[in-house]
């Protein structure tokens, strides 16, 4: 640590310091740069060079209530007075205090290292542990609410720990918003039970100027299954990672990521899935849609142990390209040690299909309106997924924010 | 006396660094459906393209006159506005783009350019339903992506929808028997020939006689090698068919 605070600290490390010392905490080590293989693409030590002072417990209680939910007549868990509360008694959830303590056990994954999760760690002021009962299917989805309310920029950070009980099936929307240059970091454990489902959506649509570290550290038993579902249209620096682990046999975890990047914006996914355990069942389908002198980062590390026998991994990343000083960078990584096995990763990055265009054009659509069309249908279809009759009111919420989101950017 | 619907005055066009089109003249009326006929390389699908303002076909000499007005001028768009409607060949699939979405963009676009009020959502299903049902298109393909998945018959009927929609001007069909059965083809032309209009003109391209069996045309011109070289009656469709197009490809070289 001494060594990291020598004169080689940047502003923003000097400034970190100073923060965490403000809640007595230690002091951190050097920000991650490009010479760290899991950050090369995203260097912080360049990118980070601001951290500004603490958000007021006011600030993000404001903040949190001007969030428009995402789901309406969701049950908001967002920070009171009296710590994180829901809105509204939803049966079969328990709400608490986020206990200090240990990560969920870790592996090779590398979470425990992570220099964002030790850094999100020693930075959380406060957070909430949330329980699902077993057997239990809540009424309401649960919409974990972060926002500051300010003027200009402000630092938050939380910690929360979910445990979602076995058979148990439960949607939760983690929602980060709110306007100004605002720094926020959360750490999220989520254990998922024997033959529980959860939907984990995560909104990022914080202000343009915002940066973001978001971590989600998750277990799943066996025949649990998560669907994940990584909307992203907000933040000048982003980073949301999420380590996955299997340890149980007939697990399955999906991702669906939908992320635009704009106007010089940096966004990186980083994704990590350790099969530990036989017959679990991953997917991942990244798309990003990158425009002026922004990068879209995707980095997705498959792990398959030697006993992971009969797993099946896929992952494909998608990147559209719309301006010429667009930049997109997609690091597959698959390392496998069982020999039963059945992975396969893809990436493609490039521009819009001219014939396509032409296609709408010759039909009467003028080119601005075409060239949109199908930006929106790029972006739309992971995340509207099978549900093109409109069923499902959170995929339908998400594809209603990713089409404002782009139209917002056609008017700016 | 009434002003042609479209003429093509000694065009030339050419693609990269080869001339495609090499004079081209061709006069449509209204209420006229001309084929244009001839072997693979004479130009035909390139004049489609031509017609309705692709990049990457450029026009090096000549002019087109749709309606009075000089096409070349437009982009796309505007032409497709005004009153052109390419059946392409091979449609594209838009993945993600409900059929139905692109079928809504594409008449409400065309109206709004126009200074038309747009329809309606229910007015427009309504519209399309109809519309649809009359050639064989299922609600499915309605809802489905655009082409995707669709097969090569439910392509061009899917194309002869949007015409049936669009109510254009001048129709140009690119080889739209390519692909079909017999079954398919008696539906899409059909399609076609009930969009046979005294108001309106239609350009068949196509390869073999077969299709103007079912869509009987006024004219019949045959291209090749980048002009057109004869033009006659319907019945020269069966003389070619009979002695091929080897004395026009000797005669164009």
């Amino acid at each position: 640590m001494a060594l990291a605070r020598t004169i080689t600290a940047t502003p923003a490390e000097t400034a970190l310091a100073d923060r965490l010392a403000a809640h007595g905490g230690a002091t951190p080590g050097m920000l991650p740069h490009r010479r760290v293989e899991s950050y090369h693409y995203t260097d912080l030590r360049t990118r980070l060079t601001v951290v500004p002072d603490w958000a007021t417990l006011s600030e993000r209680i404001a903040g949190a209530q001007a969030l428009k939910p995402l789901v309406p007549g969701s049950a908001r868990l967002a920070p009171s007075e009296f710590g994180w509360v829901l809105s509204h008694v939803v049966n079969g959830v328990a709400v608490g205090p986020v206990p200090e303590g240990a990560l969920l056990p870790g592996g090779l994954a590398g979470e425990a290292d992570d220099p964002l999760i030790v850094l999100g760690r020693a930075l959380a002021t406060d957070g909430a542990e949330i329980s699902v009962a077993p057997g239990m299917t809540p009424g309401s989805v649960i919409e974990i609410a972060h926002a500051v309310s300010a003027d200009g920029a402000r630092l938050s950070a939380q910690r929360h720990r979910v445990t979602v009980g076995r058979g148990a099936s439960v949607v939760f929307v983690e929602h980060h918003g709110g306007a100004g240059s605002h720094l926020a970091s959360t750490v999220i454990e989520l254990e998922i039970g024997e033959g529980a489902t959860v939907t984990w959506v995560k909104l990022q649509d914080a202000a343009a100027g915002a940066t973001h570290f978001g971590s989600l550290v998750t277990r799943l038993a066996a025949n649990a299954r998560l669907d994940h579902l990584t909307v992203t249209t907000g933040g000048k620096l982003a980073r949301s990672q999420a380590f996955v682990r299997f340890e149980g046999a007939g697990a399955r975890a999906e991702f669906d990521t939908a992320t635009l990047a704009r106007d010089g914006a940096h966004i990186d996914t980083t994704l990590v899935v350790d099969h530990a355990v036989p017959e679990a069942t991953s997917a991942e389908r990244f798309r990003s849609v990158v425009g002026e002198n922004a990068a879209a980062v995707v980095q997705g590390r498959i792990l398959v142990r030697p006993d992971a026998q009969k797993t099946d991994a896929r992952m494909m990343t998608r990147a559209l390209l719309v301006a010429d000083t667009a930049e997109s960078f997609a690091k597959p990584e698959l390392e496998i040690f069982a020999d039963d096995v059945q992975c396969a990763h893809g990436a493609a990055s490039g521009k819009l299909d001219q014939e396509a265009v032409f296609y709408l054009r010759s039909r009467g659509v003028p080119r601005k309106v075409a060239e949109a069309m199908m930006v929106e249908a790029f972006l739309v279809e992971p995340i509207e997924g099978g549900d093109v009759d409109g069923q499902d009111p959170v995929r339908q919420a998400l594809v209603a924010h990713l089409r404002t989101a782009l139209h917002a950017g056609e008017t700016a | 006396m009434t002003q042609p619907l479209l003429v093509i005055d000694d065009l030339h066009a050419r693609v990269g660094d080869r001339e495609i089109l090499k004079g081209l003249s061709l006069t449509v009326n209204a209420g006229e459906v001309h084929a244009i006929m001839g072997p693979n390389g004479s130009g035909k699908s390139t004049l489609s393209y031509v017609l309705s303002g692709k990049e990457g076909y450029e026009v090096t000499g000549g002019r087109v006159l749709f309606d009075g007005q000089d096409l070349l001028e437009l982009d796309t768009e505007e032409r497709a506005s005004a009153g052109i409607f390419l059946a392409l060949q091979y449609p594209i699939e838009i993945p993600g783009v409900a059929n139905m979405t692109f079928l809504k963009a594409a008449l409400n676009s065309q109206r709004k350019a126009r200074g038309e009020a747009e329809l309606t959502t229910p007015e427009f299903m309504k519209t399309v339903k109809a519309a649809a049902e009359k050639l064989g298109v299922r609600p499915e393909m309605l809802k489905r992506p655009v082409n995707v998945g669709f097969s090569g018959g439910e392509k061009k009927r899917n194309e002869i929808l949007q015409m049936a929609l669009l109510q254009p001007k001048l129709c140009v069909l690119d080889e739209t028997d390519s692909g079909l059965d017999i079954d398919a083809l008696k539906v899409v032309s059909e399609g076609v020939n009930a969009l046979r209009d005294p108001g309106r003109g239609m350009i068949v391209i196509t390869h073999y006689q077969r299709l103007l069996d079912h869509i009987v045309p006024d004219v019949i011109h045959v291209l090749a090698g980048g002009r057109i070289v004869k033009t006659g009656g319907r019945e020269l469709a069966g003389e070619l068919e009979a002695s091929g197009y080897a004395a026009f490809t000797g005669q164009a070289a």
